[in-house]
């Protein structure tokens, strides 16, 4: 990277950072302060302002950069903050000063965390951040009902489609989610939509972005973005609400006449269409988890509640903590990847969060949620009280 | 202080293996490389010094063109000179070969330490690094797992890893070779955005081996491979426990097991 | 024409002989009869008489070379030590164990003498006059035949755990001891310490059953359903050098070539592949039970029973089993 580039981000941060009134409104909401120590440090304006300072004093290699690295990954990249100090109108850019701090550790070698090098070195040679081959990844659909993968179009090379379903690299390869990519596909199919699946369907890149690896980045967004347009797409539906938003809010170069949507905003439009007609059929009680990325990120808090209330009925109850409160479940920002020593789990602090509104079934909308959820309520002790599932697997059982 | 450091690249063998037609070797013909394990320790090793003490570090390997991708690699990641004795059929020389090699290029230098990884990934002989300590007559310690202390340009103590536990600690009189065991630092990241700029702006040293005066072409191997197998899985006493799903294949091993009085 | 010989150099450590040095010697024998070769054994060491008789016990002809010089081994020492022995008796073969001392000594004396070296060797066998050793490559997924350029003489190196161990034969043996004149600025290096293994902590090797974790496990959260399954057995956890190195668990319960060597009752392998360096140090357990989902993965090699199947999908119905029963 060039030195001026450096440079650059250096005086956004300590511009940006500069305005900060420290009125630490920001802790209110952040999930990492919550579940650590309470240290200044480990809430959204205590880690600005220590890039701020590594910054100014010039101490962003060694010791004092790895001391700092360990503050910068450990956020979730929720984005509460951010909400939080719009609301008190001083509208600073949280989790992007976070995330150039990452960058320039990546580019002084001392980022990312060194569990998270192979995750980007998966990124770059595998597609995905898992070390799974390339070759496996649309091994799921051996999974599920061959009836519903008959109906799917496999897109590689010249062939076109107008609607595409980006299925993710969580929903391609984690076997315990399997149900997930599994309902919808039952449910385009259900609905008679022409849509297709990428054969060789490669990262969005947003694992890369979060943990500061730009050029990588870049490079996956370049190729993505080529084969979207090649294949002459006009709608992308995700699944996961991380790539709708790096292809809606990270992606440079995307053309405008592509619309980008999560599911739940497909399905949305298309019951108010009447195209997608669940039945009103879940009696237990369920309860909604935002996902960051879907909520904070995207503003995207009533559209899966509208689905969930035509499918539940009464039984759907709401969190305390919800919408622009809702406690973050940990797995964004890369925390997918490392450890970071938590007091409380965020997950079990969650699970425990739905049950005390008497929730049978915790609803999400995203892969990680899922895992982090379905992780929480295991080692909380509670499985077989609450369970997790996603959106889609309840449209496709009320079908 | 100057360090070099050895650096090898190897094919990464991920997926099913192919012999060559005649079955003398392993087809690496369209496979993808990488930098062998133990070189990247060395190299992060090399930069520490760099970083602690203001070593000036250089890099060589014996290659290819595909060998440049690893030369850039060092760039990127900090040293101060890379260098590639380039011969396209580096892959059918053996240890004695490169080490000749690279004696030659290194007698060519003054050099304070040279570091190599103990063994490749790919064909794990480990001899170079004690060829070339032994040509270019200067102190050798293998398995390292530890710089405990070093004085420039005169001596350094070192750690080394040995068998069931135990360790040992030795002292060389500098210019020293020390082969480099994983597990002694923690490599760093080279971001994409840095070998980018390496790949533009970065220039590799190129040197023949014609260059190196070592008489007719490239130094005569001191062994060569005959053949390449793959080998039988299995032994005699290898039994499959049956199943159709995984829990009935638990549930048998098990069976097996308190049946063997094992368990 | 007189018979060639073969000369094996055993290792020691902390005045206890290494195992590998039985396996060599019986290798030695081997290739002796094999090749018709005659065969020496030599040892280095300082007041090494002990070691010397025991070895003695298994071979007609023991050289031991004493000094001060040569209680601790160092690359340099040894090589300066042998020079003079090998030149008197001008062997065809010179055969160490593929230890950390073994392949540094070997290609340092291949270096030193022009030779060529043969590492790791799986067999060895000579060709119309030439050697020929089968290594390994790729960790063990492939095997090549390596055939040594024409030399008077080729060193070979073999892979610890290959060779079995003959039982002593005592053969009313000679034992040659020398002292080698060696002095300290003879050398650039110094050997400071030899430090032991650290004590406390959990010694795996007293345990009958081994639950060893290997990459497959995934990440060190995984870990707990592992210790689950080795509670329920009464066993404990043991894990391969890329698991230790992640931090995963502590370097006490590395099982391989650089860690223990176990010869439980039971050692399942869970999630391992079977580099050579791991199977060194648990290929000796009565059983061996191997979870992986690659059939051609080579733990199989050492395995009694294969499972082929994802740990996580094996193990929560094994530990369900064994409630059962109890």
């Amino acid at each position: 990277m060039e030195e001026q580039h450096i440079e650059e981000m250096k005086k956004k941060v300590i511009e940006a950072v500069s305005k900060c009134r420290i009125c630490m409104s920001c802790y209110a909401d952040c999930p990492l302060y919550e579940s650590t120590r309470g240290f200044v440090t480990q809430g959204p304006s205590g880690i600005t302002r220590a890039l701020y300072y590594g910054i100014r004093w010039d101490a962003l290699d060694g010791k004092d950069g790895q001391d700092l690295r360990d503050i910068l990954y450990a956020c979730t990249t929720c984005g509460s903050c951010e909400v939080r100090c719009k609301k008190s109108a001083c509208n600073i850019p949280l989790v992007e000063i976070i995330e150039t701090g990452r960058k320039l550790l990546v580019e002084k070698m001392v980022g990312p965390m060194p569990k998270q090098i192979k995750v980007l070195e998966s990124l770059d040679r595998n597609g995905n951040p898992y070390g799974e081959p390339a070759e496996e990844r649309t091994q799921w659909l051996g999974s599920i009902d061959p009836q519903d993968t008959a109906k799917i179009k496999l897109v590689q090379g010249d062939l076109k489609t107008e609607t595409l379903l980006f299925v993710g690299c969580t929903s391609s390869y984690e076997r315990d989610l399997v149900n997930v990519p599994g309902s919808i596909v039952k449910i385009f199919n259900h609905m008679g939509v022409d849509y297709g699946i990428l054969k060789d369907e490669k990262c969005c890149g947003d694992p890369a972005l979060r943990l500061g690896e730009a050029g990588l980045f870049e490079e996956m967004a370049e190729k993505n973005t080529k084969v979207f347009e090649q294949a002459e797409i006009k709608r992308i539906v995700t699944i996961s609400p991380h790539c709708m938003s790096s292809f809606s809010q990270d992606y440079p170069d995307l053309p405008n006449n592509i619309t980008i949507q999560h599911y739940t905003e497909f399905f949305a439009e298309q019951m108010s269409a009447g195209n997608l007609k669940p039945q009103k059929s879940l009696k237990k009680k369920v309860t909604y988890h935002d996902p960051c990325y879907l909520g904070k990120h995207n503003d995207i808090y009533e559209t899966p509640r509208q689905i969930l209330t035509w499918i539940a009925g009464d039984s759907f109850v709401e969190m305390e903590h919800n919408r622009e409160q809702a406690l973050c479940c940990g797995g964004g920002g890369g925390r997918m990847f490392v450890e970071i020593e938590e007091i409380e789990r965020l997950s079990e602090k969650r699970v425990q969060q739905a049950l005390d509104v008497g929730a049978e079934i915790i609803a999400t909308a995203c892969p990680w949620c899922y895992s982090q959820i379905a992780d929480g309520i295991k080692t909380s002790g509670n499985e077989g009280k609450i369970l997790v599932k996603d959106i889609a697997e309840l449209i496709a059982e009320s079908l | 202080m100057e360090v070099i450091v050895a650096i090898r690249q190897t094919p990464l063998l991920d997926g099913e293996i192919v012999l060559t037609a005649d079955e003398k070797s392993v087809e690496i013909e369209g496979l993808k490389y990488h930098i062998n394990e133990w070189d990247l320790y060395a190299l992060e090793e090399a930069l520490r010094l760099k970083t602690e003490i203001g070593a000036r570090i250089t890099a060589v390997s014996v290659g290819g063109k595909a060998t440049e991708e690893a030369m850039y690699y060092c760039i990127a990641a900090g040293v101060d000179e890379a260098v590639l004795i380039e011969e396209e059929s580096s892959y059918q020389l053996d240890s004695s070969s490169i080490a000749t090699l690279l004696e030659k290029f290194t007698s060519m230098r003054v050099f304070d330490l040279f570091l190599t990884g103990v063994q490749s990934e790919d064909t794990g002989c480990g001899e170079v690094g004690a060829i070339l300590a032994t040509k270019l007559c200067v102190p050798q310690a293998a398995v390292v797992m530890k710089i405990k202390s070093l004085n420039p340009e005169e001596s350094i103590v070192v750690q080394r890893e040995l068998e069931d536990g135990f360790s040992d600690v030795q002292r060389l009189s500098l210019p020293a070779l020390l082969t480099i065991q994983t597990g002694i630092n923690q490599p760093r990241y080279v971001s994409t955005m840095h070998l980018r700029k390496a790949r533009n702006k970065g220039s590799i040293m190129r040197i023949s081996p014609l260059d190196l005066s070592t008489g007719t072409g490239l130094p005569a191997p001191k062994k060569t491979m005959k053949r390449a197998f793959l080998p039988e899985v299995g032994s005699v006493k290898l039994e499959f426990i049956d199943g159709v799903t995984a829990a009935d294949k638990a549930k048998n091993i098990v069976d097996r097991l308190y049946g063997m009085e094992v368990l | 024409m007189t018979k060639g010989l073969i000369l094996a150099i055993i290792e020691h450590r902390n005045n206890e002989m290494r195992d590998v040095s039985w396996e060599v010697i019986a290798a030695a024998k081997d290739f002796s009869s094999k090749f018709d070769l005659n065969m020496a054994v030599v040892l280095c060491g300082c007041d090494c008489s002990d070691l010397a008789s025991q070895a003695a016990k298994c071979c007609s002809s023991l050289y031991c070379l004493e000094s001060e010089q040569l209680k601790y081994y160092s690359c340099d020492r040894y090589g300066a030590a042998l020079q003079g022995l090998i030149d008197k008796l001008q062997p065809t073969v010179i055969v160490l164990p593929h230890t950390t001392q073994g392949m540094e000594l070997g290609a340092s004396l291949g270096g030193r003498l022009d030779v060529p070296f043969l590492p790791d060797c799986l067999d060895l066998f000579c060709k119309n006059g030439l050697w020929i050793g089968v290594r390994e490559l790729f960790g063990g997924k492939v095997r090549g035949e390596f055939q040594a350029a024409l030399s008077h003489l080729v060193i070979v190196s073999i892979r610890p755990g290959r060779f079995d161990v003959v039982a002593e034969e005592s053969v009313g043996n000679e034992i040659v001891s020398e002292k080698i004149l060696l002095d300290s600025t003879d050398f650039l290096t110094e050997v400071l310490e030899l430090i032991p293994p650290a004590t406390g902590g959990i010694d795996i090797t007293k345990f009958d059953i081994i639950i060893g974790v290997g990459r497959g496990v995934g990440d060190k959260e995984n870990i707990g359903l592992l210790e689950s399954l080795s509670k329920i057995m009464g066993g404990t956890l043991a894990a391969t050098r890329p698991v230790i190195d992640m931090g995963w668990l502590p370097r006490e319960r590395q099982v391989g070539q650089s860690g223990k060597t176990v010869k439980p009752k039971l050692y399942i392998a869970c999630g391992i592949s079977g580099a050579s360096q791991h199977i060194m140090g648990m290929k000796g357990s009565m059983k061996i039970v191997a979870i992986n989902t690659d059939p051609k993965a080579p733990i199989f090699n050492v395995a009694d029973f294969g499972v082929i199947g994802d740990i996580f999908d094996v193990i929560p119905p094994m530990i369900e089993a064994i409630k059962v029963r109890q």
